[in-house]
């Protein structure tokens, strides 16, 4: 799989390189602004085309959305290609920016998560291959917010360990992996876990990330 | 002042009243006047009013006419009417001599006191004509008056009944028509004079007009009612045109001299202009509430009938009616006087006494803008500037009106330490000597600025000194408090800048570089220095947790990234007590808006979480016209109060800084809610 990546901190690029390389993804193109990254993006012939983007969210000149901003733009203009944004602070409202309409092929996490190799790697993975990835944190966050009632009150804490998954884009196989489940129990899970929140139940993974999200962050 | 002239000014008053009153006397003799009564009285009244009015202004104004030209017009009136009855009543009673006399008297003042009505006009309000050119129509009314009395002293007398006693017979057909060649010369000379205060009306400066409007007035309302009378008699509707008509002759005979005495014994009598205005708010009032009373129960009475219970309402009804107009009907009929008596929308005291009231409870930004529109309000200018002094230069701080701002505001060079360099007419306003601003003032062309006026500003210039210094105190601790909650902010957004490029980027790089070195550690099968780095790892983790956090407290990225809403949802997500966002602004706000509102909503839920003991939270940030409304309010236990150290004493410094407040409201048992108003655009 092929990967591009973009960040204005080089000592952080040039280890991001190198860890990528090591887990087995060909490193297309480096930039260290959101510019050069729509240019490899861009220039490159589709047989050398990044099939994923891993970028950080701040980058010159403002330093504030760039990553956000370049996501958007390639996602318009090659819905092949995923994008991961990397942040050092990690926000509902970013997540749910990145994951659009559903359609899949973004991820966001905090840069932290790569000195998680096998996790980092399925992430990039996952995007790549047009799934989602949201940071477990973004997750935590919004289960763990304080409300009046918790929407989450029906579920079984094994329901709600699923639901993290399933938020986090997860497959329902990752997920059985993760927590030693067969598929099938997985799929009941989480038929489970649509009925009790009175969500549309969907198939599509990238769809039940952001109905999860939807609802949790409303609720 | 000349004593005998003063004694001179007092004397013929005197002596006309007496004959006043010597004639009224005579009128309740029988047969003695074939008026009515009513008429005879107004006419006694009209004269009192030209005598004692005219005495007024001959005794304070001596070297002005009008006050002598009065005196000329009542007294002979007085003596003329006095004669006339005189000499009825000498008749009646059989004194022929007596009677001759009279009737001759009566003729000889005839001419003097009709020449004195177009006289006055001609010099009115001035004592002399509009300009020397007319001078000559001054002179052929004077000498119309001397030689038509000649003509009358020495012409035979009109009536059969009595003799002139000189009359010399000889000359009386050239006499006779001498009088009329006269009367056809007097009618035109007395149409110039009316002319005359037509000219000198458009040539006049603002004193001379607001003069002459009183004379304005009086025409008006004489023109009205007589054209009202004439139209009323003509239908035959002589209920209403007769009591018309005898509104005439009373506004004709007593407006002159009213008009006269307000005009120009206001500035040297201020009881006066007091008292008119007075007599206008309570006239108009009484005549208000009155036709209130009058359709209430007349009108209503008409649709609902008329019973001893139907009538109890009504006249509740009108009482009601009448109590809820009569406030805002006196502020009208205040208005409406003060435009009347003073010619502008505020007499000189009153101005003085709104100008230190108003500037006293003014907001110190807001005293500026008022002290310009009070000015102009005050003297009917065209546009007030209000200057501040900055160094060496004058810099427009405030315009009225606010229309006429011009941006940038301009300065202007101080020249020796004087505002001389201004274009329109400049007061300085110091303070201890020291020259702090200016007012600037420019008038309507048609009304440029009187000595009067140009004294008032001067004293409303010197009374603005303390406030101005104020408010450039004011204005200057304000600058800096802005600067400082900026630079405090710029501030905290590098060193989280600083924090994110900085130690987050390498730690984040270590614990990359660190788990790379387990892996190898492990290949190699040195387990115990894989445990190691693992526990480091771990150790990183959280560090990174911690700074993470750190930073996001310093300056929260989302903040600067998504703007206020996307930051308060941020908030209210990771705040321990459940938060219900009630509203949050969509758009963008300036930096030190969004900064203030943003820590003072997390100062206040991190003060919910501490120390409220509150099991619910609620925070609404409305945007208002010209400001974000703020609201952060917990179920807990109040008791809390700014000064309690909770931070909340620095929240209400930093939201002060930037032009806002902040309110508490925290009773014991009964939560607290945390309010909070920023200027934003």
């Amino acid at each position: 799989m092929r990967v591009a990546i973009a960040d204005d901190a080089v000592l952080f690029r040039e280890g991001l390189a190198r860890l990528l390389t090591e887990a087995g993804f060909e490193l297309v193109g480096q930039a260290s602004n959101a510019d050069e990254l729509l240019a490899i993006v861009r220039g490159a012939r589709s047989s050398r085309r990044p099939h994923v983007a891993v970028v950080d969210i701040r980058m010159p000149p403002t330093h504030t959305t760039e990553g956000l901003v370049a996501a958007e733009t390639i996602r318009a203009e090659h819905p092949e290609i995923g994008v991961l944004v990397l942040s050092q602070y990690v926000e509902t409202e970013h997540a749910m920016d990145l994951l659009g309409d559903g359609a899949g092929g973004t991820g966001y996490l905090l840069k932290d998560r790569i000195s998680d190799l096998e996790g980092f790697r399925d992430a990039v993975q996952r995007v790549g291959d047009g799934g989602s990835a949201v940071d477990p944190e973004v997750i935590a966050q919004l289960i763990g917010r304080r409300r009046e009632a918790d929407p989450l009150g029906d579920l079984t804490d094994r329901e709600r360990e699923v639901l993290a998954l399933m938020a986090e884009g997860c497959s329902n196989r990752a997920i059985g992996a993760g927590l030693f489940l067969s598929e099938k129990t997985v799929e009941a899970h989480v038929r489970g876990i649509f009925t009790k929140l009175g969500l549309l139940p969907t198939t599509d993974e990238n769809r039940r990330v952001l109905a999860v999200l939807a609802f949790l962050r409303s609720a | 002042m000349n004593r005998p002239i003063r004694a001179i000014a007092l004397a013929i008053p005197t002596f006309a009243m007496l004959l006043v009153i010597a004639s009224a006397v005579l009128f309740t003799q029988d047969g003695v006047f074939g008026g009515d009564p009513v008429s005879n009285a107004l006419i006694l009244v009209g004269i009192a009013c030209y005598v004692v009015i005219g005495g007024l202004i001959a005794w304070r104004l001596p070297e002005n006419a009008c006050g002598w030209l009065l005196l000329l017009v009542g007294g002979g009136l007085a003596a003329a009417v006095f004669s006339d009855a005189l000499a009825t009543y000498a008749l009646r009673e059989g004194f022929v001599t007596l009677a001759s006399w009279a009737d001759w008297a009566n003729a000889a003042l005839f001419f003097v006191t009709l020449a004195g009505i177009p006289l006055y006009l001609l010099v009115f309000p001035t004592g002399r004509p509009p300009s020397p050119r007319w001078r000559p129509v001054a002179i052929v009314v004077i000498a119309i008056a001397i030689v038509g009395t000649l003509v009358n002293v020495l012409a035979p007398s009109g009536d059969v009944e009595v003799e002139n006693p000189i009359v010399v017979a000889g000359i009386a057909p050239a006499l006779e028509a001498l009088r009329a060649a006269l009367t056809l010369v007097f009618v035109a000379a007395a149409m110039l004079c009316v002319a005359s205060v037509v000219v000198r009306w458009r040539r006049a400066a603002t004193p001379e007009r607001l003069h002459l409007r009183w004379l304005a007035v009086v025409a008006v309302l004489a023109a009205a009612l007589l054209i009202g009378s004439i139209a009323f008699g003509a239908l035959g509707l002589h209920r209403i045109g007769d009591p018309l008509g005898v509104a005439f002759i009373l506004v004709l005979t007593t407006g002159i001299p009213v008009s006269a005495g307000i005009a120009l014994l206001r500035h040297h009598a201020h009881g006066i202009e007091v008292v008119a205005n007075r007599s206008i708010v309570y006239g108009a009032l009484a005549a208000l509430i009155t036709s209130t009373y009058a359709v209430v129960v007349a009108g209503a009475g008409a649709v609902v009938g008329r019973s001893e219970r139907s009538n109890v309402l009504l006249a509740v009804a009108a009482t009601v009616a009448a109590a809820i107009i009569v406030h805002p009907a006196r502020q009208r009929a205040q208005r409406f006087a003060d435009l009347i008596i003073y010619g502008y929308r505020a007499s000189p005291f009153e101005l003085v006494s709104t100008f230190s009231e108003r500037l006293g409870s003014a907001s110190y930004d807001d005293a500026l803008p008022q002290m310009a529109r009070l000015v102009a309000d005050g003297i009917g200018a065209d546009e007030v500037r209000v200057w501040l002094r900055t160094g060496a230069e004058l810099r427009a701080a405030s315009c009225w009106p606010p229309a006429a701002a011009a941006s940038p505001p301009p300065s202007k060079q101080l020249v020796d330490d004087e505002p001389s360099e201004l274009d329109d007419p400049a007061f300085p306003v110091r303070y201890r000597g020291m020259l702090l601003g200016a007012i600037t003032v420019k008038m309507p062309p048609q009304e440029p600025m009187t000595p009067a006026t140009a004294r008032l500003l001067e004293g409303l210039a010197s009374q603005a000194g303390f406030v101005v210094r104020n408010a450039s105190l004011v204005r200057e601790l304000q600058v800096s408090r802005e600067r400082l909650v900026t630079s405090h902010d710029e501030e905290r957004r590098r060193l989280e800048r600083d924090l994110h490029d900085g130690a987050q980027q390498r730690l984040v790089t270590l614990s990359m570089d660190l788990r790379q070195a387990r892996s190898r550690a492990a290949a190699s099968g040195d387990a115990e220095l894989s445990s190691s780095l693992e526990t480091a790892e771990g150790e990183l983790a959280r560090s990174l947790a911690e700074l993470r956090e750190l930073a996001r407290g310093i300056h929260p990225a989302i903040l600067t990234q998504n703007g206020l809403g996307a930051a308060l949802r941020s908030l209210a997500e990771r705040s321990p007590v459940p938060v219900e966002l009630r509203c949050v602004p969509d758009g963008r706000f300036a930096d030190p808006v969004e900064a203030t509102t943003y820590f003072l909503v997390s100062e206040a839920l991190a003060n919910v979480a501490k120390h409220a003991d509150a099991s619910h939270a609620s925070v609404a940030v409305r945007r208002g016209v010209d400001r974000l409304e703020i609201e952060v309010s917990d179920d807990g236990s109040g008791g809390a109060s700014i000064e309690g150290g909770t931070g909340l004493r620095g929240l209400a410094d930093r939201v002060a800084a930037v032009g806002g407040r902040m309110d508490l409201r925290s009773a014991p048992g009964a939560g607290t809610m945390v309010l909070a108003e920023i200027p934003c655009v």
